[in-house]
């Protein structure tokens, strides 16, 4: 048993929350009222290697593990969700497939790209009629000789508008009734594919999504990941990985929260005494401590049994949903402590509100997650 | 990062677990009813060795360290050991035993530690007064140095083995001017002279243990019976106990917890309505699923306390964290058990309504809620002296 970060893991958090503070905290009120993709964000953590963090060296990864993902990620997030959950969903949801599931061709290709952050990864799951239900997708992609052609409609896909690569689930077949689905890496370009016009969002409003339409749209069986109407189980096996992004990112964005919260009282005077010495006050900002600290530990439990190779879903569940509604609440205790303040355009608070809300919702609903949960609960 | 146990301690979890469920859990429902001590139940647990499992061998313990501790409680609250009986524990081992260990002589620790553990003797510890409650520098009992002894004075509240407990250990002023600094620490056996206890207190819950008050009229304790330097008592003794406190004894709310999910699962599955089993019903998935994450970010907050101590990381904050979360949790999961069982849930034969009752003693218990959070908002916030404008 060991509750801490090795001391490489901690030298990293440290200089990376410090690089965070002072190179993406000061942009993130500008990201989110431009609306647009953090570029420049983007090409600083490029430098860094932040998005080939958990690549294999092989391929010009830093080849870290998942533990040091989530800490980058939930690091990044406290200074911009819009960033982190960009970054998070290409290095989370597209790298790891690509990286467990394509052929060798394909990874010194993309997986190169990936690493050095040139390339922008989405995952197309999510369709206009179907989310958490995968059963009911509706995009096919049938086998012509040595390519498959795709078509059909996906929606709300995290950095679609930018995406070098988008990682597409297609149902591809059927075997007693049932549907299979066969996963697919589709470039940018290739004939077919239409990107959508960007979502106007309630928040997190520079990790821009889009729909994409894919109309005869053929890419060459090396693109496939995995086995041929074998895709369901590595839809489950990313499902796992955007969760603990998502955990990640409301893990930051709950850190966020706290530390708006914990500033502001300290320095906000009221009846002659800063409102950190009003128990109203106090104890708000000691109960998103609390929910922030246990959600983050449950994130790195979900995340260590997952790079262990254990049978962690339900655990990952867990944590995504303790980790979301941490953030959710300890945002709206944010507002609440900064009051009329809070309300503000502007303010840090008000736009940290609108990101936390998406973190409910997103990679599975906490109301899909819940059942989860129960499912394995109930099990015998 | 590693959060795994090993295979040692499973096998203990195990065994321990299986020796609650067999041999404690029947006990249980009869004597909670009559609100008594459970002395089969806790002879039996000395005979498995649970009262040492923190302290040295030469003193009878198993050395266990405090994540095996806090695994062997958890798995016997688990196994169906009520939580009036894991008090008793508590008050016993924790509260009295680890102060001796850790602070008092090696003839102290002879002669009462051995007794804790081969259970000879049940102790207990006084810190709370009918006026000190958490705010504990306000103590009032008194004890005054005369020749080779000290004569206390005062009144304990709430003192958990007051009736049965042979040896206490005692918080009490010595030196009123020098306020923390001036209060010392005392093992009082019953026998003493001057030594009474008040009328057994009739609790909501937790009615396994035994509570009362402990009178000290002239009370006479020999001066080798202080424990720790005079006037350092209650500073040491707070400074030992307190993440022993939240770590070990909460051990047994997270058993407790898991008890009341295990029977709720178990519920949900046989019980029919509307033609189907109501787990299969997501009003009931969803409170077991909460249930669920309750108990999994208290493991998480109570094994990292536990592991802290280990490796002897103070862990104050964290030790208040598990306690405010864990106590806090505590009353959604015993109120979706009690719940999902709807009215058989309300009868006494259902453990879930005792657990229901037990567990409100959680937010109250070593330091409420809301004095958790003035010891984390204190440790998180650091307030400007005039605030900044």
């Amino acid at each position: 048993m060991d509750y801490k970060l090795t001391k490489e893991q901690e030298q990293f958090q440290k200089e990376f929350k410090a690089f965070c503070e002072a190179e993406i905290a000061p942009g993130a009120a500008a990201v989110d009222s431009a609306g647009d993709f953090p570029m420049e964000n983007w090409k600083k953590l490029a430098a860094r290697g932040i998005q080939g963090l958990m690549i294999p060296k092989e391929y010009g990864g830093q080849g870290g593990c998942l533990i040091i993902g989530v800490t980058a990620i939930d690091a990044l997030a406290s200074a911009c969700g819009s960033t982190a959950m960009a970054v998070g969903t290409s290095m989370f949801c597209g790298a790891k497939a690509i990286e467990a599931h394509a052929t060798p061709v394909v990874k010194e290709k993309v997986l190169k790209a990936l690493a050095t952050g040139e390339a922008i990864c989405a995952f197309a799951v999510t369709e206009p009629g179907c989310g958490s239900d995968v059963a009911a997708i509706t995009t096919t992609a049938e086998r012509k000789g040595d390519s498959f052609v795709i078509n059909g409609t996906k929606s709300y896909l995290t950095n679609a508008p930018v995406a070098d690569y988008i990682v597409v689930v297609a149902k591809s077949g059927e075997v007693d009734g049932k549907p299979k689905f066969s996963v697919l890496l589709v470039p940018k370009g290739t004939p077919g594919i239409t990107i959508g016009e960007s979502y106007k969002t309630m928040g997190l409003r520079g990790a821009l999504a889009a729909s994409v339409k894919f109309e005869n749209c053929e890419v060459p069986a090396e693109n496939l990941l995995g086995a041929e109407n074998e895709g369901f189980k590595i839809v489950m096996d990313s499902m796992d990985y955007a969760r603990l992004n998502v955990a990640a990112v409301s893990n930051g964005i709950s850190s966020a929260a706290f530390f708006a919260a914990k500033k502001y009282s300290e320095n906000r005077v009221a009846f002659g005494k800063p409102i950190a010495l009003h128990q109203d006050i106090a104890f708000r900002v000691a109960d998103m401590h609390v929910e922030c600290d246990v959600a983050r530990m449950q994130t790195y439990q979900a995340a260590w049994m997952k790079k262990e190779g254990m049978k962690c879903s339900p655990t990952i569940a867990i944590a995504k949903v303790a980790a979301s509604e941490a953030a959710v609440a300890n945002a709206g205790r944010a507002v609440t402590v900064f009051a009329g303040h809070g309300y503000m355009q502007g303010s840090a608070v008000e736009r940290i509100f609108r990101d936390a809300k998406l973190m409910e919702a997103a990679a599975g609903t906490n109301d899909i997650l819940r059942g989860i949960i129960a499912a394995d609960a109930l099990r015998d | 990062m590693d959060f795994s146990i090993t295979e040692e301690q499973q096998a203990f979890v195990k065994s321990v677990y299986s020796f609650s469920k067999n041999e404690l859990a029947p006990l249980m429902e009869e004597y909670e009813l009559k609100g008594e001590f459970c002395w089969p139940a806790w002879n039996k647990m000395a005979e498995f060795g649970m009262m040492g499992l923190p302290f040295p061998e030469a003193y009878g313990g198993a050395n266990a360290g405090v994540m095996t501790t806090c695994l062997g409680m958890e798995a016997l609250a688990r196994g169906g050991c009520d939580a009036g009986t894991c008090l008793a524990w508590g008050a016993h081992t924790i509260l009295c035993g680890v102060p001796i260990w850790l602070i008092g002589t090696e003839e102290q620790k002879q002669k009462y530690l051995t007794k804790l553990t081969n259970s000879e003797w049940v102790g207990g510890f006084g810190l709370t007064e009918p006026g000190a409650g958490s705010d504990a520098a306000s103590v009032k009992t008194t004890a005054v140095k005369k020749g080779d002894k000290y004569i206390l004075n005062g009144t304990k509240m709430f003192i958990t083995n007051g009736p049965i407990g042979k040896v206490f250990v005692v918080i009490a002023v010595t030196d009123k001017s020098a306020g923390h600094m001036g209060i010392s620490a005392f093992l009082v056996e019953s026998s003493f002279p001057g030594f009474s206890i008040g009328k057994e207190l009739n609790k909501m819950g937790n009615r396994t243990s035994t509570t009362s008050e402990l009178i000290f009229e002239d009370c006479e304790v020999p001066k080798e019976n202080l424990l720790g330097p005079e006037g350092m008592g209650f500073i040491l003794v707070g400074k030992t106990i307190l993440e022993y406190e939240r770590s070990c004894l909460l051990a047994a709310g997270l058993g407790g917890m898991e008890y009341c999910l295990d029977l709720s699962v178990k519920y949900a599955k046989e019980r029919a309505q509307f033609g189907k089993p109501i787990a299969q019903f997501q009003a009931i998935q969803r409170k077991i699923a909460d249930m669920k994450i309750g108990i999994e970010g208290s493991r998480l907050a109570l094994y990292r306390v536990a592991w802290m101590k280990d490796n002897n990381i103070p862990a104050m904050l964290e030790a208040s964290v598990v306690k405010l979360f864990m106590s806090e949790v505590g009353l959604k999961v015993a109120d979706h058990g009690v719940q999902i069982h709807g009215g058989y849930g309300y009868m006494k034969e259902y453990p879930v309504e005792r657990h229901y009752r037990d567990a409100k003693l959680g937010t109250i218990g070593a330091g409420t809620s809301e004095v958790q959070r003035m010891i984390i908002s204190k440790s998180v916030l650091n307030p400007k002296k005039k605030g900044a404008k």
